[in-house]
């Protein structure tokens, strides 16, 4: 029979291991919502958690995108990706691009009158940050390359679903996940240079 | 100073565009179709061929033998340009995963067959991170896409166990799909 040394021993244990995990449980959420992951019930389509120097704008609601893009011709009309009406990559007039805009659907505590985070990309091949991308990628992509490149542009998404077997002892849960980032470039001769726009805010160069 | 997106069409998130993504479970001799919807405890490994998360407390897999083929593939509806680039890995193995190890088939499966236990068809590892390019195709060929709704290829998946594997239930692992949306 166990002594009652050896049951305090265990219990210590199972007591370590249970606070244990409730704080990498803690730890690990933080550190996804910091990435811009948002947790949301089956079926919903969820409000991520963003840090205190950012909040959602109206709009995050209404398409439930965290970039969306805006395409400037050359004539100077525009095509809204979620305008008057909905538009995808095929609605472009690629050969009459003057500028793609990726617009965040959130702002950021600036005294910019912009409060968005908007990436450019110009005729020349050049691209502009505002509210959003380090220095070290402003000085890489401020150089032209001149006209006839390719537009690159499109979201990746990432989902998840779970599985599990056994004897039913535990009601199995699930919890889905949403990811999406956001990638704007050009080709011109065979090399590719995108930008990925992050759900956190983040821009880094793929 | 960049003119307003939202130009004030009473828009809803239900009426916006966009690719919409389904995983669907295939069971049975004639490809009987489920939706099992997106997120969260989608299906389960079990020892019977049906579809879905119930029953598997009842039909569990005994400890040293194979779990019935999950024929699975995702559907993509809705508007869009192109859906293309699937790559599918195991986000989250089992804790503890002793005895426990997912098997699927490579970049998919184009002809369905009925569900079995056999080791046959999902010889492979499911990746468990990453795979960095496509490793699910779409009608059978590296690079292919959809311009219109369809789906991918099969994904098939079969959980094999040793006798080291733990009486009761396992933990959940996670999968997940990643595709590109233009």
């Amino acid at each position: 029979m166990p002594s009652a040394n050896f049951m305090n021993q265990k219990i210590d244990e199972l007591l370590k291991i249970k606070r244990r995990a409730l704080y990498d449980l803690e730890k690990s959420v933080e550190s996804l919502y910091e990435l811009g992951v948002t947790f949301v019930s089956p079926g919903e389509d969820g409000i991520p958690e963003l840090s205190s120097a950012m909040k959602l704008t109206e709009r995050y609601e209404k398409t439930l995108e965290n970039w969306e893009w805006k395409v400037i011709y050359t004539d100077g009309s525009e095509l809204d990706q979620y305008g008057e009406e909905d538009h995808s990559f095929r609605d472009i007039k690629l050969d009459k691009i003057e500028k793609v805009l990726l617009i965040s659907n959130f702002e950021f505590d600036t005294t910019n009158v912009e409060k968005r985070a908007v990436i450019t990309l110009n005729r020349d091949g050049t691209f502009d940050f505002l509210n959003c991308g380090p220095m070290e990628l402003r000085g890489k992509l401020n150089k032209p390359v001149g006209e006839g490149w390719k537009l690159i542009l499109f979201k990746r998404f990432r989902d998840t679903f779970t599985a599990k077997t056994g004897g039913g002892r535990v009601e199995p849960t699930g919890e889905k996940i949403l990811y999406k980032r956001y990638f704007l470039g050009y080709e011109i001769n065979g090399i590719k240079t995108i930008v990925c726009a992050y759900p956190n805010g983040e821009v880094r160069l793929e | 100073m960049y003119s307003p997106l939202y130009k004030g069409r009473n828009q809803t998130v239900e009426n916006k565009m966009a690719a919409t993504f389904n995983w669907y479970q295939y069971n049975g001799a004639d490809t009987a179709e489920t939706s099992l919807g997106t997120g969260g405890n989608l299906v389960n490994f079990m020892a019977i061929d049906t579809a879905g998360t119930a029953g598997y407390d009842t039909n569990p897999i005994t400890a040293g033998t194979n779990s019935m083929e999950l024929w699975l593939a995702a559907k993509f509806g809705g508007t869009f340009n192109k859906i293309d680039n699937l790559q599918f890995w195991q986000s989250t193995d089992y804790s503890p995963n002793d005895g426990l190890a997912n098997y699927w088939v490579e970049n998919g499966v184009t002809a369905y067959a009925q569900p079995s236990t056999a080791t046959a068809t999902a010889t492979d590892a499911v990746p468990t991170s990453d795979p960095g390019a496509e490793n699910v195709y779409i009608g059978g060929d590296t690079g292919g896409s959809l311009t219109a709704a369809g789906a991918s290829d099969y994904i098939v998946l079969q959980l094999r166990t040793t006798t080291a594997a733990a009486a009761g239930d396992t933990s959940l692992a996670e999968f997940t799909i990643q595709y590109d949306e233009s």
